[in-house]
Order: C-alpha cells, then structure tokens, then sequence
C-alpha cells in the first residue's frame, strides 16, 4: 500500500524481495548496492544477521525527484527466509507495493521454493494484499551451479501464470539489474492509473525506471 | 473466511532529522568541534534552520546566506562543499541524508582560528562521526519498531485468536445446548412413538388371539346352541310321557312308582327344567354375541369406515410388525404405484394385510424378501404381497383358507390367519388369488373394489 503524503508531496514506495532462506535474497541488494549509481541511491541497511541469515531485514533505500517536484522514495527490502521468522516476513510484506521472488534454482530446493511460494501467498492474503494484483516478479536464482531445475521446465510451469521470470546468478551480478527492473517498471504501472504519474507528474515509466537502476558508470567503464 | 481487522502500521515510516536525533546524541559532538576551534557547528533541518548548534555566535538562527544558497548543489553531491566568505569566514557545508534523501545538514565554520586544512578534517571527521550516530540510532529504531510490531502483531493475532475461540466455544456451548433439547425431545418423541408401537402390537396380536378364539368357540357354541333346542324339544316328549304315566290307575306297585316318583322330586324337576334349559340357550345366545363381538376385536379402535390410502396402511401394517421383520432379519421392499383412495375399516383392511404378511414373515427361515407392490387397475385397487418362501404345494392351496388349516405344529398356529384375512376382503366384494412354487415362494394378490361405498360393511 503505497504511501502517499499530500503536504510533504511525497511518495513512499515499498519493494519487497521474499523467497526461501539462502535463496540469494541479500546478495540481490547487495549486488544492486554495487552496481547501481549512488546518486538518489542510499546505503544498503544490514539489520543485524547472524552467520549471514537475515534475522530482520535488509533495506536499500533510492530517493529522486519527479519533475513536477515529487518526491519518490523507493524502499527495497529483504525478508528472512528462515521459516521461523515469519512473523518478520509478514511485518515487512505489510503494505508492500511489489515483490520479487527469489527462487534457488538447485532441483534440492525445489520443496522450499513451493513451501515459500505458498507462505507468500499465505501471508499476502494476511496482510490483505491481492496476489493476482499486486507487481510480482520470480527469479530463478544460482544458475551458475549444477544441479538445477532446467530452464525450460521453469517456464513451462511458470509461464501460463503470466509471472515474468528471471534467470539470475546473484553472486555474478547477473540477471539482478534485469529483474529489479522490471519489478520497477511493474510497480510503476500498478501506481500510475492511480496517482497519475504521468500527467500530473510528468514522470514516465522511462524516467522512473531509469531513476531506479542508473548503472554505476565507473563499475560499467571497467 | 473472515476478514480480520489488520494491524496498520507502516514499518520503517519516514522520519525527520528531529525524529531521530536528540540532542544528547548531537550536542557533545558539536561541543567537541566549536572547542576545537570552530566558531560554529550546526545541525540544520532540510531548510537550513538550525536545530542545534554550539559556538561563539548565539544569536544565529539559520545557516549564514552564502551557505544558504548553496543547499541545493549540496544536496546534489554526496561531498562536504567548501566556502569561503569575504569577511574572511571560512565553512564547510555537508548534506545529512537518510534513506537517500537529504534531510538536513552539517556546517561548520571558522574565522580566522583554523585554516582551510585542519577546518576540512575536523569536519570530515566530525561528519563521519554524525552519520555514525544517525545510522546506529536508525538501527536501534528499526530493531525496536520490528519488534514492537511483530510483538503487537504476535498479541493482537493472539486476542484474535482468543476471540475466535471465545466465539467458536459459545457458538458450541450454545449447539451442545440446544443439542441436549433437541435430543430430550427426539428420545420423549421416540418414546412415545415405541409405546404407540408397542400398544398398536399388543392390539394387533390381542385381535389375532381375539378372531382366533372366536372362531374356536364358534363351533362348539354352535352346536351347544342347536343341541339345547333339540333337547329341548325331547325334555318336552320325556315331560308328556311321564304326566302321561303318572295319569296311569292301573300300574303294578303304584305305591313304589308314587314313592319314586316323590323321592326323585319329578315334580319340581318338571316344573325347573324349562326354565334351565331357557336358562341355557340364553347363556348359549350370550356366547355367541360375546363371539361375534370378539370377532370385531381386532378393529376395536376404528369400527367406521371411512376414506384411506392403501399405501399408508400397508406402511402402518408394516411398522406394526416392525419388530417381527427385525427379529426375522427380513427385508421389505415397497413398490407403491397410485391408488385412489378405498373406503373402509382401516382397521380390518390393516388386519387382512398384517395376517399375509406374518405368513410371508414365517415362508422360510432366513433370508426373507417380501416385496409389497401396490396398483390401481381400472376400477380395483391391487395389492400383492409376495415372498420368496418355501412356497405352498399345488395339494393344499385349495385349503389354505380354511378355518384351523395350519402346516404348523400343534399350539403354534391357528390356522385362522388367511380364514380372516379372505373373510376382512370378501366383505368389501373383493377376493385373494394366491400364485405360489414350492421353492421359490409365494404370492399373496388381493383384489378390492374401489367403489368400495356401495360394497362396503353398508349392506
Ligand atoms: N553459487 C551461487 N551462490 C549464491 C548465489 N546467490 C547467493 N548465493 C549464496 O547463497 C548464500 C545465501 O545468500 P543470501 O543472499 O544471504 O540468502 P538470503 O536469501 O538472504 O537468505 P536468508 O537471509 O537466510 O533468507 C550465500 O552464501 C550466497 O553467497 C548465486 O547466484 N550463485
Ligand atoms: N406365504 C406362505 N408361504 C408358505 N405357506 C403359506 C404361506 N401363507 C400361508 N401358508 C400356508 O397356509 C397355512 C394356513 O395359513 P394361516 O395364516 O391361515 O394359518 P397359520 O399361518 O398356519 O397359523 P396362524 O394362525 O398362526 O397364522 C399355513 O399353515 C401355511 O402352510
Ligand atoms: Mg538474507
Ligand atoms: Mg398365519
């Protein structure tokens, strides 16, 4: 649920990256972290992990102005996959405004990606967010390992959902731009009808998504 | 599944400079800098106000001009901006973000004091430490905030939870309430309706011992009854022939015959017999009424006739035997066609049909299947009641209505089961054919007229 502050004219949007433990959900922002411009980029916010599990959450804020003056922050946050900590989950989905799902490609994780894949569904209707509505994308993560479900099998059980899918190796740095990006372009067209970004905020899905994932061009120059 | 209210809360919501920090947090930090040499250090809100600041200029209430207009390049770059003033003030300016958005800054200034060089570390590293300040309470206050929700999360899912069982406890305490009625009145229902069972038994049977006696004591009281007449008629020869004699001068031993005569109190016998045995055809006379009346035992509760559905009393019939077919382990199969509606006694119908249904009951040992069918043809209604029994030989189905005719043993049949039931049906002008194979069992068809008003008990 999208905040909106008339006085302050001020957006709050909340990304959420959900998906089972160790799927590569952190890795995700970090990678986004490093390779995206830190202009309208903030610090990659680690709360508290231990032994690299995420215990509460991780949080990569962007800000940017919108030509008509708007302020958009975008909050990217990490949930801890551990099945124990749904109670966290579940505080951060709240009033969530799109969400990739991080998914390990390793065939042994397969339960755990359908067993998270469910307690998102669960926990979205708890929280009264519509998964047939609301921005969701899947990535498909840890393709550099052996031992993982084949891409075609992947699309032909994702495709007829209408779920865009994503091939990623996150520790790479591969297919994370790609995936936050079209989270964002997603999101954008979920909120547009409504806040009308476009006519009154002189603000494309162009502008907006390209605020969003500014490459880093000393990172790009090497 | 319902809708519970959902906690609204918005973690991480968006927070002012003031918000997270107090002045216990920044104070001591500017104190350090303005002791070490700088006229002034400040932390201002995102328009250049000043929240706190130490120094030797008091009065100030806001950055100084040259640094205000330089706010928005500030906030642009991700540096500390130099300046310089032409009173010779030097300053060092730097945005305070969080979240990546710039909400507030950090000036610093000197006039003379410090140089341009030792002003800029002091400020790097008096910024440093302020962002190190910021970022920790940020943590502290997200840690606390994600705990405080899931805990009031935890809670309120909790008192949901408790509601829901509260509710649900009722709801069943309730249910298990109106349950305990409900099965109070379905046993005092049941009971009533086993006691109706078992007085409607009790009278089908008395009616059965009822007709069976009657018929019993029908012929011997037939017969007491004509021989009283005849003897009558012969008490009356023997009183003529005895006046006669007594009229008699001429008989030897007069003396003993008078003597006899006297003794044996002939008189008084002649003068009593009449009345004895008027006495006794009038007794004979009661037993038959008394036999008639039996015979209308069975039907004592309805004695008029009137309109009733066939099917309905086959199912009344059936539910009077109902402990009979369960101690036989039979099975009743009904295939009930329309019938118009017959008038007459129920009463004595249901007798009819209670009597060739225990015959079915009674046509083998085990695996019993009477099969009851029922159907209007033209004018008759047409009753059939068939059983897959031992069948009755081709010798004694000629018999089998006779009054006292039973295969069963001595004293545990009358033999008067079908004599009444073919007696109930030919009174209401219809008739029982009976199609029966030794083996394979028998069938029981009764034929009754549907103007059954002009055939009925009327005539
Ligand atoms: N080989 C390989 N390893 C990866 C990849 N992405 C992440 N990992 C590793 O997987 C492990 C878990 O990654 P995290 O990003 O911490 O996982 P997470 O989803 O945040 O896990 P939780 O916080 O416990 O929910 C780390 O050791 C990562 O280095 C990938 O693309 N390939
Ligand atoms: N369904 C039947 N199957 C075989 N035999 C039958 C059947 N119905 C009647 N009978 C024969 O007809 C005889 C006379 O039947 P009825 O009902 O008149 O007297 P009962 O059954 O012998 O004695 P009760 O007075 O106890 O009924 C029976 O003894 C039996 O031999
Ligand atoms: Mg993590
Ligand atoms: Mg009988």
């Amino acid at each position: 649920m999208i905040e909106y502050d008339e006085i302050e004219n001020k957006m709050v949007l909340k990304l959420v990256y959900y998906g089972p433990a160790m799927s590569g959900k952190t890795t995700n922002l970090l990678r986004l972290h490093d390779i995206l411009n830190i202009e309208g980029r903030g610090d990659l916010m680690t709360l508290d992990t231990k032994d690299d599990r995420t215990i509460f959450f991780d949080l990569l804020p962007f800000f940017f102005t919108a030509p008509s003056g708007l302020k958009i922050k975008v909050k990217v946050y990490t949930v801890p996959g551990q099945v124990r900590h749904d109670a966290t989950r579940k505080a951060v989905l709240t009033r969530a405004d799109g969400i990739a799902f991080i998914a390990d490609s390793q065939i042994s994780e397969s339960a755990n990606n359908v067993e998270s894949f469910e307690n998102l569904e669960k926990n979205l209707a708890l929280v009264g967010i519509n998964i047939e509505k609301i921005p969701l994308v899947i990535q498909f993560n840890k393709r550099d390992l052996k031992d993982i479900v084949s891409e075609d099998e992947i699309h032909r059980t994702w495709e007829p959902t209408g779920i865009p899918v994503f091939m990623a190796s996150a520790l790479y740095g591969q297919g994370v731009i790609e995936t936050f990006k079209r989270l964002v372009e997603l999101t954008y067209d979920y909120i547009d009808t409504r806040y009308s970004l476009k006519e009154k905020h002189m603000l494309s899905k162009e502008m907006f998504a390209g605020n969003l994932t500014k490459v880093n061009t000393e990172l790009a120059g090497q | 599944m319902e809708q519970t209210d959902r906690i609204d809360f918005s973690l991480g919501a968006e927070m002012g400079l003031k918000d997270i920090l107090s002045a216990p947090d920044v104070i001591p930090l500017l104190k350090v800098i303005a002791g070490a040499g700088a006229d002034l250090a400040a932390v201002t809100d995102n328009k250049g106000k000043f929240l706190w600041s130490e120094g030797n200029i008091p009065d100030a209430k806001e950055l100084p001009l040259q640094a205000m207009k330089a706010i928005a390049e500030v906030d642009s770059k991700k540096t500390i901006l130099e300046g310089a003033s032409q009173e010779g003030i030097i300053w060092r300016l730097a945005a305070i973000r969080y979240e990546a958005e710039t909400i507030g800054f950090f000036f610093v200034s000197s006039s003379g004091t410090l140089n341009g060089q030792m002003l800029s570390s002091l400020m790097e590293t008096a910024f440093t430490g302020l962002n190190i300040i910021i970022r920790n309470i940020v943590k502290r206050v997200f840690t606390t905030e994600l705990h405080t929700t899931v805990v009031k999360r935890s809670y309120e899912e909790l008192l949901e939870i408790n509601k829901n069982l509260t509710a649900s406890e009722k709801k069943y305490k309730e249910l298990s309430e109106t349950l305990e009625q409900k099965v109070l009145k379905r046993t005092e229902e049941l009971k009533r309706a086993y006691t109706r069972l078992l007085q409607q038994e009790k009278m089908a049977s008395i009616g059965q011992l009822a007709a069976g006696v009657a018929h019993e004591i029908n012929n011997p009281i037939g017969f007491i009854y004509s021989n009283l007449n005849t003897l009558e008629k012969y008490v009356k020869n023997f009183t003529e022939m005895l006046e006669f004699y007594k009229r008699q001068e001429a008989i030897d031993n007069r003396q003993e015959a008078d003597e006899l005569y006297k003794k044996l109190k002939i008189d008084f016998i002649m003068s009593d017999i009449n009345d004895l045995i008027k006495q006794s055809v009038d007794g004979a006379e009661r037993i038959k009424n008394i036999v008639a009346n039996l015979k209308g035992f069975s039907h004592i509760d309805e004695s008029a006739d009137r309109e009733m559905s066939i099917n309905a009393e086959l199912d009344n019939t059936i539910s009077v035997l109902s402990n009979e077919i369960k101690n036989r382990s039979a099975k009743i199969i009904r295939h009930y066609g329309q019938a118009a509606d017959f008038f007459g006694n129920p009463g004595l119908i249901c007798q009819a049909f209670l009597n060739i249904l225990l015959n079915a009951l009674y046509s083998k040992d085990d695996n019993i299947i009477v099969t009851i069918k029922t159907e209007q043809q033209g004018n008759n209604a047409v009753i059939s009641i068939a059983d897959n029994g031992k069948g009755i030989p081709q010798e004694i189905q000629s018999r089998i209505f006779e009054p006292f005719f039973t295969t069963k043993d001595v004293g545990k049949g009358t033999g008067m089961g079908l004599t009444v039931a073919y007696d109930i049906i030919s009174q209401y002008g219809g008739n029982i054919e009976v199609k029966s194979e030794v083996g394979k069992g028998s069938n029981f068809i009764i034929t009754l007229p549907l103007k059954g008003k002009l055939n009925g008990k009327i005539r």
